[in-house]
Parts: structure tokens; C-alpha cells; sequence
């Protein structure tokens, strides 16, 4: 049970710290940290279908999209 | 608990390893002073596959060059052990003693991370392959019912870091090439994933080791040739070799998104690409080969021999080939894969539908 808190309590920190962040390649590297850890928390439910799938489609996918609109927005290259 | 019992629990432990060829995740229906045989088990398991995945590393590395060298005229690595064996610790050693720089405008967070992320889900993949089921040389590490998937999720991930670094980097070298790895991973990830889906519509089932049972009689490149083509291409895409190494395409941009870094962090880039080479070659021989199956040898020695063939197909596209242009990469990635892959997943269908008990 004590893995279950702990994860959760690192999602719960991750996502704020992915609202909350000015960066938006940090914000983006924390939402990458909080899939993983949601994936972990599926895992540790031993729904092991949800857990993968979410890895492959959030962590796979949505991040790299995610990614690719950062480094097309303003304030990405306005940074640089 | 006394020592006798922890002794026997380590003896039951490792008997366990011989013979049967998974940990639990919970701990379950195990006796309470086996729980230490069980996690020692796991360490060393998880050990042995780290070593493994290591050797694998440096002897591709190894192969790689001598066969660049011998394909361009020249002698390779020599001076440095027996042939120029020893040249990649060798290597190693010099890029640990190199100074550490980070450019003033990098976003010094992202760009220490991004190696990493290449790094571990490779490693992490190695434990998810079957490497046998019988006998002493018995290394699956884990069997439960999504290991497929979860392999392909692992080898999702990598391209990201590839993604993080470039854009961390702030150059345009390495922006562009991290607009390409993108890119490159969009094409090609839909493919690859269809072509999966049609042999776990075969094998009617999610599990690594499910698969290679179902192919003992015949494997599922048969059946499924259409699907491995587009895996296969799809494989050599996700590495970024040539023909297909758009994003560090050496010749345009200087080398994409590793342009910036240098010493150790270049070192995990390149040790991190060069596993997941490793780890796409014994992927490839699991889902279509039939993994361990094979007469004879011991199961091990075949899915090496599957994959070190693949290895050998990669470095020779590696060596021999010249690059494809951006765009035409993306129409082949969407316009023939795709299609590709949805046919070959119809056909599986209908095998499955009408042939079931075939595989």
C-alpha cells in the first residue's frame, strides 16, 4: 500500500509542477514524469493492459504531438 | 528467521531459476520465508539481462566498425587489445575524461535528461524478452500477459529523448533535427503498431512468450510477410540508420540533435542507440523468427542467432545505403505502410478466422 502513496503522491507533485512551470519544455518533461507514474500506479493495480497502453499512447504519442507544438509555439522560439 | 531456512530458501530460489521462468508480482501463494529466495532471484536475473544487453552493446559496436572498415578498404580498430577488441572501453574511458560542457543557452535541465530517457527504456526492454524456456540458459525475466506490449511501449518512449534533446539543445541544427525525429516517429509508429496488432491477432495472445509457442510450426513470417516488411522498415526508421537517418543526417545538419553534446552524454546517446538496434533484432526474431524455437541448440543460442542476422541486415543498410529524402519518407511511411499494414492485418484476420488452428 505504501507504493501506491508514494506514487501518488509523485503524480500529484508532477502535475502541479507541469501546471505550474513558466518553461514549457519543463512543463512538458513533468507531464512525460507524471504518465510514467500513472502508468506505474495502473501497474501496481495490476491492471497491466491500462498500464501499457498507457505508456505507449500518452508517453508515445500525445507527448511527442505535445512536443512538436512546443517547438513550433512563440514563446519557444521567442526563448531561443 | 534461522540460517538453515535462509540457506534453503536461497537453494529453492535458485532451482526456481532453472526451472521455471517467471517472478511474481505479488507475492502471492509464496510460502513467507521465500519472499528473500524470490527477490534474490529477481536481482539476479535482472542483473545477468543488464550484463547481457551490455555485451550485446559492446559486441555490436565492435562488429559494426570492423565491418564499416572492412566495407570501405580500411583495417578498423586495431591497436587496442587482441584486433581492436578492447577499443570501446578504451573508448569509453576518453569520453568520461572529457570536460562536460553544456551551451550558455541550453536549457540545462532538459539537456542533462534527455540522454537518459534515450538510455532506460531500452535497458528495461531487454527484460521483457523471452529468451528461452527450457533448460539451464533460461533467461526470461518476467511472463505475464502483456509483454508485447509493453516492449513496444518501452521502444515508444526512446524516440522522445532523441525529441527533448534536440529541443534543449537550442541550435538549429538540433531543432531541425528534432522536427525530423518527430516527424519520422509519427510516420512510422502507426505502421509499425498495425503489423503488431495482426500477429497478436495471430497468436491470440499479448504475451512475448505466447507468441513464440504459437509459432513452432510455422513461423509468422509466413503467414504475415507483408507485415514484417513494414515492421522491418519501421524497425530501421525508429533506429534513425541510414536510409532513414534523417535526424542526424550527417552530411545537412551537423548531427542533428546530438550536434551539442559531447563526452559521457554523447556516450549514453550512442551506447542507448546502438541497444535499441540489439533490442529491435531480438524483437523482430520473437514476433516473426519464432524467437527460441529451433532444433538442437539450446533456445538462447537461437534467438542470438535470429538476431544477430537482423543486426547484420541493419549494419549492412547502415554501411551500403544511401539517404531518402523528408518528404518522400513521409509518403512512404503514410501512403504505402499504412495500407500495407492494414491489409496484412485483413489477412491475418481471415487466417485466424478460418485457419485457426494452424498457429
Amino acid at each position: 500500500m505504501i507504493i501506491f502513496y508514494i506514487l501518488s503522491i509523485v503524480a500529484i507533485v508532477s502535475a502541479l509542477l507541469a501546471a505550474s512551470s513558466k518553461n514549457l519544455l519543463h512543463s512538458t518533461l513533468w507531464l512525460t514524469f507524471l504518465v510514467v507514474d500513472v502508468a506505474g500506479i495502473f501497474f501496481y493495480l495490476q491492471n497491466f493492459f491500462i498500464s501499457a497502453i498507457q505508456i505507449l499512447v500518452y508517453a508515445g504519442a500525445i507527448i511527442t504531438l505535445i512536443l512538436t507544438s512546443v517547438m513550433l509555439s512563440r514563446r519557444y522560439q521567442d526563448a531561443e | 528467521m534461522n540460517l538453515f531456512f535462509f540457506l534453503m530458501s536461497i537453494l529453492y530460489g535458485i532451482v526456481k531459476f532453472l526451472h521455471i521462468d517467471f517472478v511474481p508480482f505479488t507475492y502471492q501463494g509464496v510460502p513467507i520465508g521465500l519472499w528473500i529466495a524470490y527477490f534474490i532471484v529477481a536481482v539476479v536475473e535482472v542483473v545477468l539481462v543488464f550484463a547481457l544487453s551490455m555485451v550485446a552493446v559492446i559486441i555490436i559496436i565492435y562488429v559494426f566498425r570492423k565491418y564499416m572498415a572492412d566495407v570501405q578498404n580500411r583495417i578498423g580498430p586495431n591497436r587496442v587489445g587482441i584486433w581492436g577488441t578492447l577499443q570501446l572501453i578504451a573508448d569509453v574511458f576518453k569520453l568520461i575524461q572529457k570536460q562536460d560542457i553544456i551551451p550558455t543557452s541550453a536549457d540545462r535541465t532538459a539537456f542533462r535528461v534527455a540522454p537518459y530517457i534515450v538510455f532506460t527504456p531500452v535497458i528495461l526492454g531487454f527484460i521483457l524478452i523471452p529468451f528461452g524456456n527450457v533448460s539451464i540458459l533460461n533467461l526470461m525475466v518476467v511472463n505475464f500477459n502483456y509483454t508485447i506490449l509493453f516492449l513496444i511501449a518501452f521502444m515508444t518512449i526512446a524516440p522522445l529523448g532523441e525529441i527533448i534533446g534536440g529541443l534543449a539543445s537550442h541550435n538549429k541544427f538540433s531543432l531541425f533535427g528534432a522536427l525530423r525525429s518527430a516527424a519520422q516517429d509519427m510516420g512510422f509508429e502507426v505502421p509499425m503498431l498495425l503489423s503488431l496488432v495482426s500477429v497478436i491477432v495471430l497468436a491470440g495472445s499479448y504475451s512475448a512468450y505466447d507468441i513464440v509457442t504459437a509459432q513452432r510450426y510455422i513461423p509468422f513470417i509466413v503467414p504475415e510477410i507483408l507485415g514484417f516488411i513494414v515492421f522491418f522498415l519501421a524497425m530501421i526508421g525508429r533506429q534513425s540508420i541510414p536510409p532513414f537517418d534523417l535526424p542526424e543526417s550527417g552530411s545537412e545538419l551537423v548531427s542533428g540533435f546530438s550536434t551539442e553534446y559531447s563526452g559521457m552524454r554523447y556516450g549514453i546517446f550512442y551506447m542507448g542507440n546502438f541497444g535499441f538496434m540489439a533490442l529491435s533484432a531480438f524483437v523482430v526474431a520473437v514476433i516473426y523468427l519464432g524467437g527460441w524455437e529451433g532444433p538442437i541448440f539450446p533456445g538462447t543460442v537461437w534467438l542470438v542467432i535470429k538476431g544477430m542476422v537482423f543486426i547484420f541486415i541493419f549494419l549492412l543498410s547502415w554501411i551500403s545505403l544511401g539517404r531518402v529524402r523528408i518528404d518522400h519518407l513521409l509518403q512512404m511511411g503514410w501512403k504505402y505502410l499504412l495500407p500495407l499494414s492494414v491489409i496484412n492485418l485483413l489477412i491475418s484476420a481471415g487466417i485466424a478466422l478460418y485457419l485457426g488452428g494452424l498457429f
